[in-house]
């Protein structure tokens, strides 16, 4: 054991000096301006910042290299094989990574947490039922349902959420049902029912406040877990149907030039890496501040 | 120290208590029977499993739904029946005439809210704001629990006191609706010595300002000798002797209880080895015939082990009744 005690003291010091970097005053700015520059504000306004429309072609310019690769200014991330801007469309496809998580979490996250909720106080056979639905939910292939509907009503935004939502909610119910097991076995539950509060009470104050750090901590973890599923999707062409500039078929659509073109994939590649390391990163800033023993009189 | 003849304000007559398991029924509580009068404070003694904190859950009806029932008997709060009152009434109780203070000060509060926001969450279903609104009524809960700058520590959160300071905060939402009963279920058992003997202190003050009666669940004859006015002593789900605390501590008249206190180590007295026990409590689903204690009882012989003993009255009246469940005291 006393072999790891000099590594074990480094290791804090690397931790310390990691979390001073990228949070500087306590706070995670180096995520969240990552996250403003890459997704919120292109997906807000890149009808106004983008150079060019994101399916503006001009034939003259076909897979032109970024501009310190050979290229020039006008396009600054080159284009592809239409020649199309490779910097406006990943700015595009911002809105499509940001609205595809939000709502796709929203509704994941709402449905899940319900069940979850309701399963763990519950107990009996809706926890039963909910529970053997969440073994099925989580054995059934992703790929598999979004094919399946993909043949039904043909791809599109909606498909694509609902993918996104039933992949989601199992993990949530499971998380937050095993909470609420063992939040509902502490004294000041008990002390509530006591005190004659009702289930209802007891549920929103309680319980759901003391998982609410847990729910929307797994919610940011999962915006990765979202864009790299879209991308699959897309990739499999039973996403958002072509031309939309998502990231994940921008990614699909640059691999097979990406021996000669490999800027094609980079960028939007780049910004999915950027976009779901600091969503993780800000996830973590979160857990540690929504713990209620950091607060403060 | 002893209360005067007092009116009974709870009055809990052979009530049972089964729990029901894969392998069949049986009762943890066994025609339990006592009386709390008010301002009194009635310790339930007795080792783990003795059924002390099933009696507690059974008087609020808190038991847990499928595992255990109420199968007879009576619970009476002043005229009110309480095994009669259908949930929303009993809600009413519960919190309003009785309340529960448990063992544990760090799962007792919820984490996420200030200890104020936690009274103000008792008063608001019980009672109506007073002036200064429910926030003054919190603060005037703390104070009266003695913790010091109420004003302040009403927006603190759980963790930022220390044990004592939070059970006190259990202490003060429990008497925040002025309820006439208060159970505690071994209230003291996590913390220390000293803060301990000041929150045995607490209660005895809060006691004698309010008149609460209070029911004192615990395996320790040091707190029951300094708190308790009269003495109900549990085995194997039945009341085996009861009566005025120094009396039972001056003449035990049940085997178990004479057992009991002498394992309980003395500062002037004790030398060499405590004795203890022999033997373990009999399994729920395996008792004996006769009386429950006599396989580990000195005195037991043929008639105790065939033969169930009836409780015997040992002289006295009311508060000072004093009674016993075994042969040896046939008159």
């Amino acid at each position: 054991m006393h072999m790891s005690t000099p590594a074990s003291a480094e290791a804090p010091a690397i931790r310390k000096n990691r979390a001073r970097f990228l949070r500087p005053g306590g706070y995670p700015v180096v995520p969240i301006v990552i996250l403003t520059l890459v997704l919120i504000v292109p997906a807000l306004f890149s009808p106004w910042l983008a150079p060019y429309g994101a399916e503006e072609t001009d034939l003259r310019t076909r897979l032109a290299p970024p501009v310190f690769f050979g290229g020039s200014w006008d396009h600054m991330l080159g284009t592809d094989r239409l020649g199309r801007d490779v910097l406006s469309r990943t700015m595009y496809g911002a809105r499509y990574a940001l609205s595809i998580s939000a709502v796709g979490i929203l509704v994941g996250v709402v449905i899940g947490s319900t069940l979850g909720l309701i399963a763990g106080y519950a107990r009996g056979w809706f926890d039963t039922v909910i529970m053997r639905l969440v073994d099925i939910s989580l054995a059934l292939p992703a790929m598999l349902l979004a094919l399946a509907l993909a043949a039904l009503s043909g791809p599109s935004f909606r498909s694509v959420i609902i993918v996104v939502a039933f992949v989601l909610w199992a993990y949530f119910a499971r998380q937050v049902r095993a909470e609420v097991l063992s939040l509902r076995e502490l004294d000041y539950v008990a002390l509530a029912v006591v005190a004659g509060s009702s289930h209802l009470t007891i549920l929103r104050r309680h319980i759901l406040v003391n998982v609410m750090n847990t729910i929307v901590v797994l919610a940011t973890l999962q915006v990765g877990i979202v864009i790299t599923l879209e991308a699959s999707l897309s990739f499999l062409g039973i996403g958002i149907p072509r031309p939309t500039p998502t990231w994940g078929l921008l990614v699909s659509d640059g691999r097979q030039l990406l021996t000669s073109a490999w800027w094609l994939s980079f960028f939007p590649g780049l910004a999915i890496l950027l976009t779901v390391l600091s969503v993780n990163l800000f996830g973590d800033w979160l857990r540690d501040r929504l713990d209620p023993k950091q607060r403060t009189i | 120290m002893m209360p005067s003849e007092s009116e009974v304000v709870l009055s809990v007559r052979d009530l049972d208590t089964v729990i029901s398991t894969k392998m069949g029924s049986f009762s943890a509580v066994d025609r339990v029977s006592f009386d709390v009068r008010r301002g009194e404070t009635l310790g339930i003694v007795g080792e783990s499993g003795s059924g002390k904190s099933m009696t507690g859950l059974s008087l609020l009806r808190l038991l847990p739904r499928h595992a255990a029932s109420i199968v007879g008997g009576s619970v009476k709060l002043g005229e009110t029946e309480l095994l009669d009152l259908n949930e929303p009434e009993m809600r009413k109780i519960r919190g309003r005439e009785i309340a529960m203070i448990l063992q544990d000060p760090q799962t007792s509060l919820n984490p996420a809210f200030t200890v104020g926001d936690q009274i103000m969450e008792a008063l608001r279903l019980h009672r109506k704001p007073g002036k200064g609104g429910y926030l003054a009524m919190a603060v005037e809960a703390l104070r009266k629990v003695r913790v010091a700058a109420p004003e302040m520590r009403v927006s603190a959160y759980p963790h930022q006191m220390s044990g004592g300071m939070r059970q006190r905060v259990v202490g003060a939402i429990a008497i925040s609706c002025r309820p006439q009963i208060i159970i505690a279920d071994e209230p003291t058992t996590s913390l220390d010595v000293t803060v301990q003997a000041q929150y045995l202190r607490l209660l005895r003050e809060l006691q004698e300002e309010t008149g609460l009666s209070i029911i004192f669940i615990t395996h320790d004859f040091g707190i029951v000798a300094r708190v308790c006015h009269r003495l109900a002593v549990m085995y194997a789900g039945q009341i085996v002797e009861t009566g005025p605390v120094r009396q039972i501590f001056e003449r035990p008249s049940h085997p178990y209880t004479e057992a009991l206190l002498a394992s309980v180590p003395r500062l002037h007295r004790q030398t060499g080895r405590l004795p203890s026990i022999t033997g373990q409590p009999p399994a729920l689903w395996n008792k004996p015939k006769g009386c429950r204690f006599a396989p580990r009882c000195p005195y037991a012989d043929a008639r105790c082990h065939a033969e169930e003993p009836p409780v015997f009255d040992l002289g006295g009246t009311g508060v000072m009744q004093h009674s016993a469940r075994c042969w040896r005291l046939q008159p």
